[in-house]
């Protein structure tokens, strides 16, 4: 990123090569519809291509990059009305993870029976809640550490750490085959 | 070593979570499509376009920077240009000046039929040049006179200086005018009678060569005063300019005149009737204005 901010177009092209199937894939897993996520896409990069002159190392690029998609993904589920969906935090830092009732739309059982485990497992991630899916994907796609997912989504270490380990949690569950 | 996909304290196997991932990444085959990736990539080529063109049209161009030296260059060449035209010009003038000065006193250094009033008249002149040719030609015809000179003739080095003369006050060559004469005379005589040996021999010598002769021979006048023979003669025998023009100054066959018609006499007697002519005709040139005896009337 420094490099292309110092006039280096070779060095935003890499930057987009390595993250550009890992943020569309963040962006579509986490809204569920392909058109959002290209829109979002597309206008996230176009944010980083405009912060281009501004640019200052605050922290990794990556963690900068979804720390600009979430606020993307608020700004849209805000717009169609979904953001408390979004922004369902059903975990606190120490308590175990509540029962909640999936999605109708991400039955697990539907998805295993039109997918094979993979399907499965796409099916399980769009049904976590969306504060585990977030940390599932930030940690999944976007290879964020713990604290760099803490970071991106703006929650201590601790919250970071039990979104996380409730989506695993949670997916496992739902993949019961998998062990 | 691979990094651990759970965060610490997770009630998941760690090859569950792993397995988990890798699952999900063979699920997860989304990609943006190829005009979407073109449409970001060009946007970001045409931010860097764009931020270097504002750059640019901020930035002066390059030569102003240079624009500074190059007026001082510019200025020093016209500097330059100009002292030369004006030292050229000044030389110019010089030279004009020299030329003028030259064909105003030509005439009357010819008339003088001398070289010493050349060297008074380049004296006179201010320019340092002058001098030289008159101090080469009078080199040049003192050679001359060494290489043609008997070997018991007297060395003209030996001679005073014949700038001497020009140093005079004009009372001086008027003094001296009637000594020069005498001397100058009988110097002319005996060159013009050893002339008159030399051709009795068959070494005639060219008119060139004798007029050579007897410019080197002028200085040897010049010791007891040439400049002022010279302007003597000119006004005592205005006649002497028209014959050192023709002859270009024969050579003294004899020191006087009288002795010189004898010596004519004595060729004629001797029955070289043509070298008494050619004498008589040197001594006429010689001395225009001089009465010849009526025995030489007829030795033409």
């Amino acid at each position: 990123m420094l490099a292309w901010r110092d006039g280096d177009a070779a060095a935003f092209e890499a930057l987009y090569a390595r993250h550009r199937g890992r943020l569309l894939r963040y962006l579509l897993h986490q809204c569920g519809r392909r058109e959002q996520a290209d829109e979002m896409f597309q206008e996230i990069w176009m944010s980083v291509i405009r912060a281009r002159s501004g640019y200052e190392v605050s922290a990794k690029f990556t963690t900068w990059l979804y720390r600009i998609a979430r606020n993307r993904l608020i700004d849209g589920f805000r717009a169609r009305g979904r953001l408390a969906e979004f922004e369902v935090d059903v975990v606190d830092a120490e308590g175990d993870p509540p029962d909640y009732p999936a999605p109708a739309s991400g039955q697990p059982e539907r998805l295993l029976e039109r997918a094979q485990l993979a399907g499965r497992l796409l099916a399980a991630v769009e049904a976590l809640p969306g504060a585990q899916r977030e940390a599932f994907l930030l940690a999944t796609e976007g290879g964020l550490s713990v604290e760099e997912i803490g970071n991106a989504t703006g929650v201590g270490f601790e919250t970071a750490k039990s979104r996380l380990r409730y989506a695993y949690a949670r997916l496992r569950s739902e993949l019961g085959d998998l062990q | 070593m691979t990094r651990s996909v759970l965060p610490p304290g997770s009630e998941v196997p760690e090859s569950t979570a792993s397995e988990l991932q890798a699952l999900y990444r063979e699920a997860a085959q989304a990609e943006p499509d190829a005009m979407l990736d073109r449409s970001i990539l060009d946007a970001a080529r045409a931010e860097l376009r764009g931020a270097g063109e504002t750059k640019a049209r901020r930035q002066p161009p390059w030569w102003q920077g240079w624009l500074p030296a190059a007026s001082a260059l510019a200025m020093a060449l016209v500097g330059l240009s100009v002292t030369w035209r004006v030292m050229d010009q000044q030389e110019r003038d010089l030279r004009q000046e020299m030329k003028a000065a030259e064909a105003v006193r030509g005439p009357s250094l010819e008339a003088a039929g001398s070289v010493a009033p050349a060297q008074g008249a380049a004296d006179a002149l201010p320019l340092p040049r002058a001098p030289a040719p008159v101090e080469e030609k009078s080199r040049r015809a003192e050679s001359t006179v060494v290489r043609d000179a008997p070997p018991g003739a007297p060395e003209p080095a030996a001679m005073p200086s014949p700038a001497a003369p020009a140093s005079m006050t004009p009372m001086q060559p008027v003094i001296a005018d009637e000594a020069l004469k005498k001397s100058g005379r009988a110097e002319k005589e005996n060159l013009r009678e050893r002339h008159d040996a030399s051709a009795a021999t068959g070494a005639v010598s060219s008119p060139a060569r004798q007029a050579a002769k007897l410019e080197a021979g002028s200085p040897a006048i010049g010791a007891s005063g040439s400049s002022g023979e010279t302007a003597a003669d000119s006004f005592a025998r205005p006649g002497a300019k028209a014959a050192a023009k023709s002859l270009a100054v024969p050579p003294p066959d004899a020191a006087t005149p009288e002795a010189w018609l004898t010596k004519i006499r004595e060729l004629r007697a001797a029955g070289r009737g043509a070298e008494a002519a050619q004498s008589l005709a040197r001594f006429r040139a010689r001395y225009p204005d001089f009465v010849l005896p009526s025995d030489l009337l007829d030795l033409k």
